[in-house]
């Protein structure tokens, strides 16, 4: 089966160059605006894409993306609407990796099966679900596997050494480091282990290393992949500039700066990989 | 984890990443807590001696006279603070320090809970974060003040329904920051595991009180065992010591809010369905596509779109019965107690009366009914004279 994250991040390797993923939720702040935005992340240089599926309660989200979420629940923006939206964005851009960030009960409701091949049809590469521990996903992670959709693992600086195994025995496509102990939102309060965390990880998977929560300005992704990071995903600061009240074009600077200063070319010995 | 983590299959430990070495600790010094005989001597101790316990248990002589059954009331109106939220915010407290951290964190729906970690704190010395909905703030603005005054912050957590739901989505999000210092005394028999195991060993202790005062007082056992169920800690702490007497009959009461058929309620066993919200799979209101639906009770204890796993399993094997009682029904039950015991009972409590009336009028009439009247109704003078203004015009 074709898997667009692993050919995206082995072309990324030949090249030597990091990966910008953007974070957006689906249909915020309404359907059409939600299109355009992704439109403008992909052609302002986005690697691949996170794409939220609104839950009610995201008890891992900061203020900025729970609202977000609730803004779309109200608005009756469903599950199916959403993965329209992904099918559309498919249809026009055949290789960028998309992945989908969402929790646990929205899988459990629609059952497994079910749920990834709607993934599997819209488009879909990966999945991330924030609030499914490999201690309860095993059945979720196998059924997503078998559906060809990568189970993206969340892993924790305080995820322990012992622990980490049975996170990586279901990862694939890339690891999901947070960058924190805490929850998505702009406070920078980054991990003071993670370059630690991130040789560890190195010694432990050849999955890619992604970074995110709290990341929204270039210095800052630039100390990630100086970390070792092979790229930085970036949620709280696009919704907060997706707000209905700010200029589209904000938007696009934004992106477009991100993906400059972190998709260039970082020569090898730089890094520690 | 060392323990079982599910009640049949409901319960679990569905949480971030981040918050799965926490729940392994807490587990792991819960286990240690509850083995060591200095700790559960200084939680009898301050059961005793700063919240009263043991409470009596009350053969309600009106009120069995006017509804047809032998009615008998767990009072734990009369523990200290006005709820049997004191079991287990002390319990938690003091599980806390052992565990070393320095700051405790709570939500809060009826404010009862609040109240409890705010006293404990005060007394062990700790400070106290409680996150409580807006909604919830206003129709509790009592407890409010009492959180205050004995020491505590109160956050009001304004987005979504704007109640206990909320609060909780607050409070975890507070926790998941500030694990290394901060203990998250959730209130309620639910949560991640182990919460809803932490919270009924704090809270069996008002089973094991009623089974040996009630075999005392009558000789006998009961007939039914009757509690209101929010996430349910009240009623399992109840029904622990029952469980395996087959002969007593568990109910649970819901909130049926202004009715079953209406879209304003909170009757998750009676109109939900499995679903996973704040770190478990149980019963859920939520829409087809596993959103979760706003509640409505007229009491803010119960007003929580979940519940704790264990009732969801008990359930489904049957050995407890869940049913649910109107805002009518809970205000009728209130104003009775008052008028013929002089009693006032929570509104969350009133649920339960509410079920026994019912009761007393069909399958258990004669019979031997022992209520939990999970807390006092002070808390709740307001808001029920507003509502009987509305309805009856005086
Ligand atoms: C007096 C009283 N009873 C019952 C409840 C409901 O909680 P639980 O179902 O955990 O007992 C509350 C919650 O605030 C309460 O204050």
């Amino acid at each position: 089966m074709r898997n667009r994250i692993d050919e995206t991040f082995n072309r990324l390797g030949r090249e030597q160059r990091k990966a910008f993923i953007p974070f957006t939720v689906l249909g915020y702040p309404y359907p059409e605006r939600s299109l355009e935005a992704i439109e403008t992340m992909i052609q302002q240089g986005a690697t691949a894409l996170e794409l939220g599926l609104a839950f009610s309660d995201p008890m891992a989200d900061g203020p900025l993306i729970e609202n977000a979420d609730k803004k779309v629940v109200e608005n009756g923006f469903s599950t199916k609407k959403a993965l329209q939206l992904v099918a559309t964005v498919r249809q026009k851009h055949a290789n960028i990796p998309i992945s989908i960030m969402t929790y646990f009960n929205l899988i459990y409701k629609r059952g497994a099966q079910a749920f990834m091949r709607d993934l599997k049809e819209a488009g879909v590469d990966g999945i991330t679900i924030v609030d499914l521990p490999p201690e309860e996903g095993a059945e979720t992670f196998r059924t997503a596997h078998d559906f060809g959709i990568a189970p993206i693992m969340l892993i924790s600086p305080l995820t322990s050494k012992e622990r980490l195994p049975k996170l990586l025995q279901y990862a694939d496509g890339y690891l999901y480091l947070v960058s924190r102990a805490g929850i998505t939102g702009l406070l920078d309060n980054f991990d003071r282990s993670l370059d630690e965390l991130v040789r560890l990880l190195k010694t432990q998977s050849d999955l890619p290393i992604m970074i995110g929560f709290g990341i929204s300005k270039p210095e800052q992704a630039n100390r990630m992949l100086d970390l070792g990071a092979d790229g930085v995903i970036v949620g709280s600061k696009i919704i907060d500039l997706q707000s209905p009240s700010s200029n589209p074009k904000l938007l696009s600077n934004f992106v477009n700066e991100m993906s400059n200063s972190i998709c260039r070319f970082i020569p090898e010995k730089q890094t520690s990989r | 984890m060392k323990l079982a983590t599910k009640f049949g299959h409901y319960g679990g430990t569905y949480v971030p990443e981040t918050l799965m070495p926490a729940l392994e600790e807490l587990e792991d010094r819960f286990l240690s807590f509850s083995k060591d005989s200095t700790c559960m001597e200084e939680l009898s101790r301050c059961l005793k001696h700063f919240a009263g316990r043991p409470t009596p248990i009350y053969f309600a002589n009106n009120l069995s006279q006017q509804y047809g059954a032998e009615i008998y009331l767990k009072r734990e109106d009369l523990l200290h603070g006005g709820a049997h939220k004191t079991n287990n915010a002390l319990g938690q407290a003091l599980l806390a320090k052992f565990m070393g951290k320095q700051r405790l964190i709570a939500e809060t729906g009826a404010g009862q809970h609040g109240v409890a970690c705010a006293m404990a704190g005060a007394m062990l010395g700790m400070p106290v974060e409680v996150y409580m909905g807006q909604l919830d703030c206003r129709r509790q603005i009592q407890n409010v003040e009492r959180m205050r005054l004995l020491g505590a912050t109160v956050h009001s957590v304004d987005i979504g329904g704007r109640t206990l739901k909320d609060a909780i989505n607050a409070a975890l999000r507070d926790w998941v920051s500030n694990l290394d210092y901060t203990h998250y005394v959730l209130g309620t028999a639910a949560g991640p595991h182990p919460f809803p195991t932490i919270v009924k060993f704090f809270q069996s202790i008002i089973g094991k009180e009623a089974k040996e005062q009630f075999q005392q007082m009558t000789g006998e056992r009961p007939d039914a065992i009757v509690a209101c169920v929010g996430g349910g800690s009240n009623a399992i702490g109840i029904f622990s010591a029952f469980i395996e007497m087959p002969d007593v009959t568990l109910i649970g009461v819901e909130p049926a809010g202004e009715g079953l058929g209406s879209n304003k309620h909170g009757a998750v066993i009676l109109g939900g369905s499995d679903g996973c919200l704040h770190g478990m799979i149980s019963k859920l209101l939520q829409t087809r596509d596993g959103q979760v639906q706003d509640t409505h009770s007229i009491a803010a204890g119960l007003d929580y779109p979940s519940v704790g796993p264990e009732h969801a399993h008990l359930s489904t094997t049957g050995r407890a019965i869940y049913t649910a009682v109107t805002d009518d029904e809970a205000i009728e039950a209130y104003r009775d107690l008052s008028r013929l015991e002089g009693i006032i009972p929570a509104l969350e409590s009133s649920h339960a009366i509410a079920q026994a009336k019912k009761l007393a009028s069909g399958e258990f009439q004669s019979k031997r009914i022992l209520v939990n009247v999970s807390g006092r109704g002070d808390k709740d003078m307001e808001r029920v004279i507003e509502y009987i203004t509305q309805r009856e015009g005086f």
